[in-house]
């Protein structure tokens, strides 16, 4: 009975998936790969660092996924001035009906389920460490007082390449915190075309709800089980240790390009997001392409390239294909 | 599992099939090509060396073929993914065979759906060409090192004189090999030979030619070479004794004197045994003492007899040196001195028999003792060459023919000398060169009446008789073979 129970729900995540996806589909053209990543973040409870140039539709992406979710949806645009408190909210003075002076607390946009944090690169560093504790924790402490976020809880952050004048970079401790940094790229001709047509319509979002946030939940909880072999997960370890220079063990590559390593936070990333992948591709295993799949968004953000890098005009991807490449 | 179990025991019975097959066909093949090379090689290898080498062989390339292709689950597993699609679907299956949860379940449940829509090829014994191409060479060499070394016997069989017998177009080759028993039994026969009471001379001679035998007959590889070797060992055998077997020599000259005596006395020394050379002896000297009834006249008589046996000795060409000769000499000698008649006191035949009594038994001890050894020495080797043919089994037809022992004659009691030497000659008297017979002219080279040159060659007899070139036994001899001749009237 647990298996046929079991195998309904397995059935059920694929035909959620399917259908989230279709949804999005009619918002965003285009952007397969950067969607099923984002899909995977949000089940496996993670957070998603959004690295693309303005208009390829990147906050469209994240309101149609809260559409789509039926998850309430924040924009939070990152600038220099915005305060901490602009982000987590404050407690404020307010008189009563008998006009005494009371405290109370003013969520801020951060309370909600999914959070856009646009160009969150712009804020200031304090501003940037108000997120610490929000997307690690899911929760925000005000005067003393914690504040539980809902779950599903997700942070898709933005950042634009190009103007990195009066930026603040995001410390490593934050960065560490996204589960991927996805590249978004401009979009190809044919998805180009679709875009301008699309929007010569309407430049309305259409996606609607098609699961919920429990069904969320219930996703991650059944990705949760999916089982991992010994050998993927030992090649996943020597994946993420591999990353260090200083380790006797690292590749020749990693020694070469590497300035230094991810955390172990990517490990974890690494087998939570393999388990959420392999169960949308309708398999019942993780399997090694899965770990090299996800190494990339994983990785990327979490190891730092050295100057020998980029003499030899390597990007991070590049150093992690060779990585991949040399891990046996 | 039971998908992933059954492709397992499938593949697991082609791997040992596959392994079982060009396994054995290696391990024939390899000993076959080791016979054959030592075949060529005439290197001589036991049998049993192949065939452990080929098992050995065999039981390596079986070993070794079966842990390359024995489908161990892991090995099996990461196969069937790679068949699957490389998802470590059957990897994941049998890390988790054994967990409960509901996702391994499912899990598994979902792989042996994938497993069981495999084609059924995939188990299918495959390469089966392999396995017909080594049995065919395992086979091919198999026949090549049997039908090789019998080609390469029969073309060594020989013409005319091969082993086969029969047909001599039929070349075959009898092979030998010399076996553990018939070398003991030849060194026991060395043994036998050095033990025995042959003389010196002939016994190392005898041994020289057996052991001869005993370092050439283990590489003899055929039957007739076998022949051969041993024919001539029989020959040496023979030859080495029949040099001192003088016997035969004496008593064929004995025989041909025109003397019932020396006829008795040829029966004597050439007798096989010494029971039967003692019986002639006697009647030898029985038919002597017939010469005492001649009174004073027994002394022209003995001297006759004495003469003859000189001559017969003379005429058997057998070295003076030789024991037999000389205790016969010494019978000469005692019987003219002390059977002369007139060294008798006061003569009487009773007298005369009874000295000639001891004279005969006082020379009877050398003769028989001379005889003795000649009779050891040819029992030695009758023994050894029946042996020789008992341990090689050759019949009376492989034995070369060899010394003939001597045939008594069938002279009866009334066989008596002819006391009168001047009728007949010497040895059979066939021919006597009378007065009118033809004989070479020494000083003219031409043919000439016998009468006519007869003084020339008394004339250069009695020169060299001056100048010392006779031997002084000889000379009586010779003096009394003249004198018949100046007194024969026989033509």
């Amino acid at each position: 009975m647990e298996i046929m129970e079991k195998e309904e729900q397995v059935k059920a995540f694929s035909a959620s998936i399917a259908t989230v996806k279709a949804e999005l589909a009619k918002d965003v053209v285009g952007q397969k790969e950067i969607i099923d990543s984002v899909l995977i973040a949000i089940v496996a409870g993670g957070n998603v660092l959004l690295e693309g140039v303005p208009g390829v539709g990147k906050t469209r992406l994240v309101r149609s996924l809260g559409r789509t979710l039926s998850l309430p949806f924040s924009r939070i645009q990152f600038t220099p001035d915005l305060m901490p408190s602009d982000v987590t909210g404050t407690n404020v003075a307010e008189k009563d009906e008998n006009g005494k002076l009371t405290m109370s607390f003013r969520k801020g946009p951060i309370f909600a389920n999914l959070v856009l944090a646009d160009e969150i690169n712009r804020a200031t560093p304090k501003t940037q460490s108000a997120m610490l504790e929000v997307m690690q924790e899911h929760k925000v402490t005000v005067a003393g007082q914690a504040y539980r976020l809902e779950e599903p809880f997700f942070v898709l952050a933005t950042q634009n390449p190009i103007e990195q004048d009066g930026t603040y970079p995001l410390p490593e401790a934050q960065m560490d915190r996204f589960m991927f940094k996805l590249i978004m790229e401009f979009p190809k001709m044919d998805e180009l075309k679709d875009i301008v047509n699309m929007t010569q319509i309407t430049m309305d979002e259409t996606a609607t709800a098609v699961i919920d946030g429990p069904t969320v939940l219930e996703m991650r909880k059944l990705a949760s089980t999916v089982p991992v072999m010994d050998e993927i997960m030992e090649y996943a370890m020597r994946l993420v240790s591999g990353t260090h220079p200083e380790l006797a063990t690292s590749p020749a590559s990693a020694k070469k390009y590497v300035k230094y390593g991810a955390s172990p936070r990517a490990a974890q990333a690494l087998i939570t997001c393999a388990k959420v992948r392999a169960l949308m591709n309708g398999n019942y295993n993780v399997s090694y392409e899965d770990i090299n799949a996800l190494a990339y968004p994983v990785l990327r953000h979490r190891i730092k390239i050295n100057y020998s890098a980029i003499n030899d005009h390597l990007t991070v991807d590049d150093v992690i294909g060779l990585l991949i490449k040399e891990t046996k | 599992m039971k998908n992933f179990n059954d492709i397992k025991r499938k593949l697991a019975r082609n791997a040992f099939l596959r392994s079982g097959i060009l396994g054995g066909s290696a391990g024939v093949a390899s000993a076959s090509i080791g016979a054959l090379v030592c075949e060529l090689l005439k290197v001589k290898v036991e049998p049993w060396i192949f065939v452990l080498g080929g098992i050995g062989l065999g039981a390596v390339v079986f070993g070794t073929l079966l842990l390359c292709l024995y489908p161990f689950e892991r090995k099996l597993a990461r196969k069937l993914d790679d068949e699957l699609g490389r998802e470590e679907r059957v990897q994941t299956m049998l890390e988790f065979a054994s967990d409960e949860k509901e996702m391994s379940v499912l899990q598994r449940k979902d792989t042996e759906a994938r497993l069981a829509a495999l084609p059924a090829t995939y188990t299918q014994f495959k390469r089966i060409w392999q396995c017909i191409a080594a049995v065919c060479l395992a086979v091919a060499t198999c026949a090549s090192a049997v039908v090789v070394p019998m080609l390469g016997k029969g073309s060594t069989g020989g013409g005319g004189n091969g082993d086969g017998g029969g047909d001599s177009s039929i070349q075959t080759v009898i092979p030998f090999e010399v076996s553990t028993a018939q070398l003991v039994a030849l060194r026991e026969l060395i043994e036998y030979v050095q033990d025995s009471g042959m003389q010196d001379e002939p016994k190392t001679a005898t041994v020289a030619a057996l052991e001869d035998l005993l370092e050439k007959i283990v590489d003899v590889e055929a039957h007739s070479e076998m022949l051969v070797l041993v024919s001539g060992t029989i020959v040496a055998v023979d030859a080495a004794t029949e040099a001192k077997n003088t016997g035969y020599e004496l008593a064929t000259a004995f025989e041909k004197a025109e003397a019932a005596t020396l006829r008795k006395l040829a029966n004597a020394v050439g007798a096989t045994d010494i029971e039967r050379f003692t019986d002639q002896y006697v009647k030898f000297w029985e038919a002597f003492k017939e010469y005492g009834e001649q009174g004073a006249t027994a002394k022209d008589t003995i001297e006759t007899f004495s003469t003859r046996l000189q001559i017969a000795l003379a005429m058997s060409q057998v070295d003076g040196a030789d024991e037999l000769v000389q205790a016969l000499k010494a019978l000469n000698e005692a019987v003219v001195k002390e059977l002369d008649p007139s060294t008798f006191g006061y003569y009487t035949q009773e007298s005369w028999a009874n000295r000639m009594e001891t004279v005969f038994g006082t020379c009877q001890g050398p003769i028989a003792n001379a005889m003795n050894k000649q009779i050891v020495n040819n029992d030695v080797r009758d023994y050894t060459i029946d042996k020789l043919c008992e341990i090689f089994g050759l019949d009376d037809a492989n034995v070369p023919p060899l010394s003939q022992d001597y045939t008594p004659t069938t002279g009866g009691e009334d066989d008596k000398d002819d006391s009168n030497l001047n009728d007949g000659g010497l040895g059979t008297g066939d021919v006597n060169y009378g007065s009118n017979e033809l004989i070479y002219d020494p000083e003219t080279g031409e043919l000439k009446p016998y009468g006519e040159v007869f003084a020339k060659y008394y004339a250069i007899y009695t020169d060299a008789v001056h100048q010392g070139k006779i031997d002084p036994n000889l000379e009586k001899i010779l003096q009394a073979y003249f004198d018949m001749l100046a007194t024969n009237k026989k033509e």
